[in-house]
């Protein structure tokens, strides 16, 4: 058996480390940490929870969804005329003393039906929601983080017959594939969150599970936005590891996406092998077909040959981006590559200070992966920081997907500086938080970080894939799950747990709050099948089911135990047939059937293999409640 | 064995499992391994075989995907019910005299004592790693993070037989260490000195192995478990410890850092850019043409401008300026040195004090390095000790500033781990002196 590990090399990221066996460790977080915690255990020596950062939203009484702006009035630092939020004098993040505001909404929708900024439907504020069950749905715009947007790699390593390693299966792009409608967003402000809770057995080994779904969702349409006008540098490896396919996804992708700007837009292209070169400077887009020649030509002139001086290619795109930024206009560099520096600054971490130092002046990045050998860890970290999102162009397909799809999203944030709060209620501790990269915590709660979010393409979950057999899944938006274990002996009030929302607005600088409280179920006995605050959260824990899955069977796979691995995925896939075909009403879910395909390729693959270990029962996922 | 041959072994540890030789790449793998009972045989293909009789007779699955079929729909008809293996199949007994087996050099070998086949994973340090090992000896299983170690080799050992534990490439006065897990048993860290059991000959077997020598996995209900031994230790926890008070660091990314190769010698500074984070790019013209050139120092270290002609020259260890490696640039009456080294960059006059920064055990990077920050106290000529702050220049007066920039001492080093940049276990201070005369 050959597990194609495609990183070469391991980088500082969180808990996206490249090191398989602390994926194991991974995957079962909060598994076989055998000892549950005592009540207060962990508390007194968290530092994410000690801190003061989130204490001004204390001052928000009540229970429920609550959604509290500063109040809204003028457009001062609106620089597109939206007049929804307004930067004014408010200091950033001093917002004690916001109070919920009808009119927040209101002067936001009738803004933009005077077309001077993003559609939206949104309506007053809601107590939606208490915990209790909410069958409300969407067919709104999810939200994702930024990082990883897709599994790509992984997808392309099972298809091509191999055993992906468990560094390619990253949580927040396997779940940003996964489309979950959450309640209407009626909180009034760009964003909304739900806390959502879901109690019901594990599809691996069927112990009991208890999960809180953060879904984050907008009343903005994308078809129906208007964007600022942009500056998008592409920085584009070309060196010898980007010839043949990868240097052609890169000039067809850039061709599609010249399509997709306005005339007001403007484009550089940064090529960069041995040394950076500019190929072209900040190219007006216009209205006739001049400059777009222009453009095809600096996009046909592109060859690869070459060492990869990486951090030269970041460091004069992001130059040029900073020479050309002004008030008004949005800066981004696209960074097109392989991710592995041969030459120049070769040490990950500085390109990521790079990217993390102009995203504080504005300037954001999103990377694109592509080769055959690619360092997956160093693009999402420097997407993550530069407030931008990473895509891995897996086959062509998504050449398409992501220059014509993605690219009305990924330009653009909607929120930055997101932060959420989140406390475990009195008789429960956090065993696990999956579908977030910028988790620090302890038992009893922590903070999770997202530097930007981005409107994600797709509205319905039930509509079929978008674009042809082949494309991805990209722009579902995902959710961050939260395992939960309850304490024994501990008398339950109620409350699961506490989410306490902030955030900021890109343009106006304008902060936000939103509090959410998750109850616990109410009845005396569980329901058969489990129980679901709303019925997304249900497609929402298959979703982790099988991620986990893939993961424990990536690891086991990696380690030679190929029929253990094999055992996980046949009681994964067991399980999660049966929810497709007789949970979620008998509606059959697009994304979760393909999820399937790719279990039963992993199968395949895995029994493709020479040497097989005995079939053997999967271990624990998760410590039973 | 080098490191691609061992990369070669990690890659195809099922190949490595059954057929336990020579394998792929040149590497040799002398030590003979046992799969079945039966010594290993060098013919592969007899060998692969027996694996996959096994495997389809103890498993009794018969239902699974066909992986011949390139249909990817999942069929309800498949049984996802998988059961243990039945750990009563013993396979064929060992019966002959432990004599009978081969042996081999080993300090320590894990052997079944269960009274069933047992799959064993084992899983060694990833080339690159470094220890300090007396300074973890008394808790080996907090400082060595998950993410140190390989991916696993699995074994299936038959009852009564053994495994030699010989970590590839392990320098001989370093510690070892080796986790260990498998169907049934749950996962331990065995550690030891190299003085605490010699290498000597032992039997592939149970039967004739001293018991100082062996990590016995012996049956307990419901399953088995790690005999208690010495060697043994916990497992490291799957989750990062909570760091202590005292354990703040910079960011691994405000570390210093330049581009190879360091251009030497008398250099104009035709063009200079300064991002954010303090890199600079730098255009040199020298006798050899232009060349491109990155610093990183702090934001306000570059004491230099376009314009300036410049010596550069590389700081090596032993050199008069401190046990550092490094680069200077030097101009009349501007001056720069960033280093790396196990103390600060020498800055004329005053003193440097270095110690660990009290109230933290540590803390392990996503690469599970371990690190503990080091106070460096600075003490200029005729001042008082100022403790420095990452990102914080100290002024030592007459236009002389030092920055140091990160301290640490990392008793557990992953050398691969790019975010940190190489370097081996020890003390690691980055440091960035300045001078600019009026």
């Amino acid at each position: 058996m050959k597990p194609n590990t495609m990183m070469a090399r391991a980088t500082m990221t969180g808990m996206k480390t490249t090191c398989l066996v602390a994926l194991v460790g991974l995957w079962m977080s909060g598994c076989i940490v055998g000892a549950v915690p005592t009540p207060g255990e962990g508390s007194a020596q968290d530092p994410a929870t000690a801190t003061g950062d989130a204490g001004s939203l204390g001052d928000i009484s009540g229970g429920g969804a609550q959604n509290d702006t500063a109040s809204d009035g003028g457009t001062t630092g609106d620089p597109w005329g939206i007049g929804n939020d307004d930067a004014g004098s408010e200091p950033e993040w001093n917002v004690s003393n916001d109070v919920a505001t009808a009119s927040d909404a209101s002067s936001w929708v009738s803004s933009s039906d005077a077309g001077g900024g993003w559609s939206t439907d949104a309506g007053a504020p809601t107590a939606k929601d208490a915990g209790a069950t909410d069958t409300s749905t969407g067919g709104a715009t999810g939200l994702s983080q930024a990082g990883a947007q897709d599994f790509g790699l992984f997808r392309q390593i099972l298809e091509s017959g191999g055993i992906p390693s468990p560094d390619t299966l990253d949580p927040l792009g396997f779940f940003n594939e996964h489309k979950l409608d959450y309640p209407k967003p009626k909180c009034g402000a760009d964003m909304c969150m739900h806390g959502l809770l879901g109690q019901m057995g594990n599809m691996i080994t069927g112990s009991t599970c208890t999960v809180v779904q953060i879904g984050l969702n907008t009343a903005i349409k994308v078809d129906k936005k208007k964007r600022p006008p942009l500056h998008v540098v592409f920085a584009i490896d070309t060196s010898t590891s980007m010839g043949g396919k990868s240097i052609g996804y890169v000039k067809a992708g850039l061709q599609q996406m010249l399509d997709h700007m306005q005339p007001v837009d403007a484009i550089s292209i940064v090529g960069f092998s041995t040394a950076a070169k500019v190929a072209l400077e900040a190219q007006l887009m216009g209205t006739g077909l001049k400059n777009k020649s222009v453009v095809e030509t600096a996009i046909n002139g592109l060859k690869a040959e070459g060492k990869t001086n990486l951090y030269d290619g970041m460091f004069t795109a992001f130059g040029l981006a900073a020479k050309h930024h002004v008030k008004g206009k949005e800066s981004r560099v696209v960074l097109l590559s392989d991710g592995i520096a041969t030459t120049g600054i070769k040490v990950s971490a500085k390109l990521v200070s790079l990217a993390k130092g102009y995203a504080v002046s504005g300037i954001g990045v999103t990377t694109i992966g592509l080769g055959k050998s690619v360092d997956l860890s160093v693009l999402r970290d420097i997407a993550e920081v530069g407030a931008g999102n990473f895509y891995f162009l897996d086959k062509s397909e998504a050449v398409k997907e992501v220059f014509t799809e993605e690219v009305k999203t990924f330009l653009v944030p909607i929120a930055l500086d997101v932060k959420i709060k989140v406390d475990a209620g009195n008789a429960w501790v956090i065993g696990g938080v999956y579908g977030t990269n910028g988790w620090k915590g302890g038992a009893n709660g922590g903070n999770i970080h997202i530097p930007s979010l981005f409107l994600a393409g797709r509205t319905d979950a039930s509509k079929p894939l978008p674009g042809p057999p082949g494309t991805g899944r990209r722009g579902g938006g995902g959710a961050i799950m939260i395992e939960l274990v309850p304490l024994q002996g501990v008398v339950n009030n109620g409350a699961v747990a506490q989410l306490d929302l902030k955030w900021k607005h890109p343009q106006s600088g304008k902060v936000h709050v939103q509090k959410v409280d998750v109850k616990g179920y109410a009845g005396s006995t569980m329901p058969d099948g489990g129980f679901f605050s709303h019925p997304t959260v249900e497609k929402g824990f298959v979703m982790l089911n099988i991620l986990v899955g893939f993961g424990l069977a990536a690891q086991l796979a990696t380690d030679a135990d190929t029929g253990a691995a094999r055992g996980v995925l046949l009681a994964l896939g067991e399980e999660v047939n049966k929810w497709l075909k007789s949970g979620n009403a008998g509606t059959p879910d697009p994304d979760i059937e393909d999820d399937m395909k790719y279990v039963v390729m992993f199968i395949k693959n895995l029994k493709k293999q020479k040497f097989q270990t005995p079939l053997s029962k999967p271990p624990e996922p998760w410590p039973k409640d | 064995m080098n490191v691609h041959c061992i990369k070669a072994l990690r890659a195809l540890p099922c190949a490595f499992l059954a057929v336990g030789l020579a394998l792929a790449g040149g590497c040799e793998k002398t030590t003979a391994h046992l799969v079945d009972g039966q010594a290993a045989a060098p013919d592969a293909g007899a060998t692969s075989a027996a694996m996959e009789s096994y495997a389809d007779e103890s498993s009794g699955w018969q239902s699974e995907p066909d992986e011949a079929d390139t249909n990817h729909e999942w069929d309800p008809a498949w049984n996802g019910g998988v059961e243990e293996p039945d750990q009563a199949d013993a396979g064929p007994p060992v019966t002959r005299n432990p004599g009978d087996f081969p042996t081999f050099t080993a300090a320590l070998s894990i052997g079944n004592q269960t009274g069933g086949k047992r799959v064993v994973r084992v899983r060694y340090l990833k080339p690159g790693v470094s220890v300090k090992c007396k300074v973890i000896m008394k808790a080996p299983h907090l400082a060595l993070a998950r993410a140190l170690f390989a991916p696993a080799e699995a074994w299936i050992l038959p009852s009564g037989r053994s495994i030699a534990l010989n970590p590839p490439g392990a320098p001989p006065q370093g510690c070892r260490a080796v986790l260990i897990d498998g169907s049934g048993f749950a996962m331990r860290l065995a550690f030891w000195m190299p003085d605490q059991y010699l290498p000597q000959s032992m039997p592939s077997t149970v039967n004739g192995t001293p018991p100082s020598r062996l990590l016995a996995i012996v049956a307990e209900e419901g399953g088995a478990t790690l005999k208690n031994h010495p060697a043994l230790f916990p497992a490291p926890p799957t989750f990062d410890l909570v760091p202590g008070p005292g354990c703040e660091q910079a960011e691994a990314s405000a570390g210093v850092a330049w581009s190879e190769p360091v251009p030497t010698g008398s250099q104009t500074i035709i063009g200079l850019a300064v991002a954010p984070d303090g890199c600079a790019k730098m255009e040199l013209l020298g006798k050899t043409g232009i060349e491109t050139w990155f610093l990183c120092a702090p934001p306000g270290a570059m004491p230099f401008a376009a314009g300036d002609s410049i010596a550069m020259s590389p700081i090596t260890s032993g050199h008069d300026l401190g046990d550092v490696q490094g680069v200077e640039l030097m101009a009349i009456g501007k001056r720069i040195r960033v280093a790396i080294g196990e103390e600060t960059v020498y800055f004329g006059k005053g003193a440097a004090a270095i110690e660990s920064a009290p109230g933290c055990m540590g803390l392990h990077d996503a690469c599970g390095s371990l690190s503990m920050p080091l106070n460096v106290s600075i003490t200029p000529e005729g001042g008082k000790a100022t403790i420095a702050k990452p990102g914080e220049g100290i002024n030592l007066g007459a236009g002389r500033t030092l920055w140091v920039v990160r301290a640490r001492e990392l008793p557990v080093a992953n050398s691969a781990c790019t975010a940190l940049g190489s370097g081996a276990a020890g003390r690691r201070v980055e440091s960035v002196y300045t001078e600019v005369t009026p």
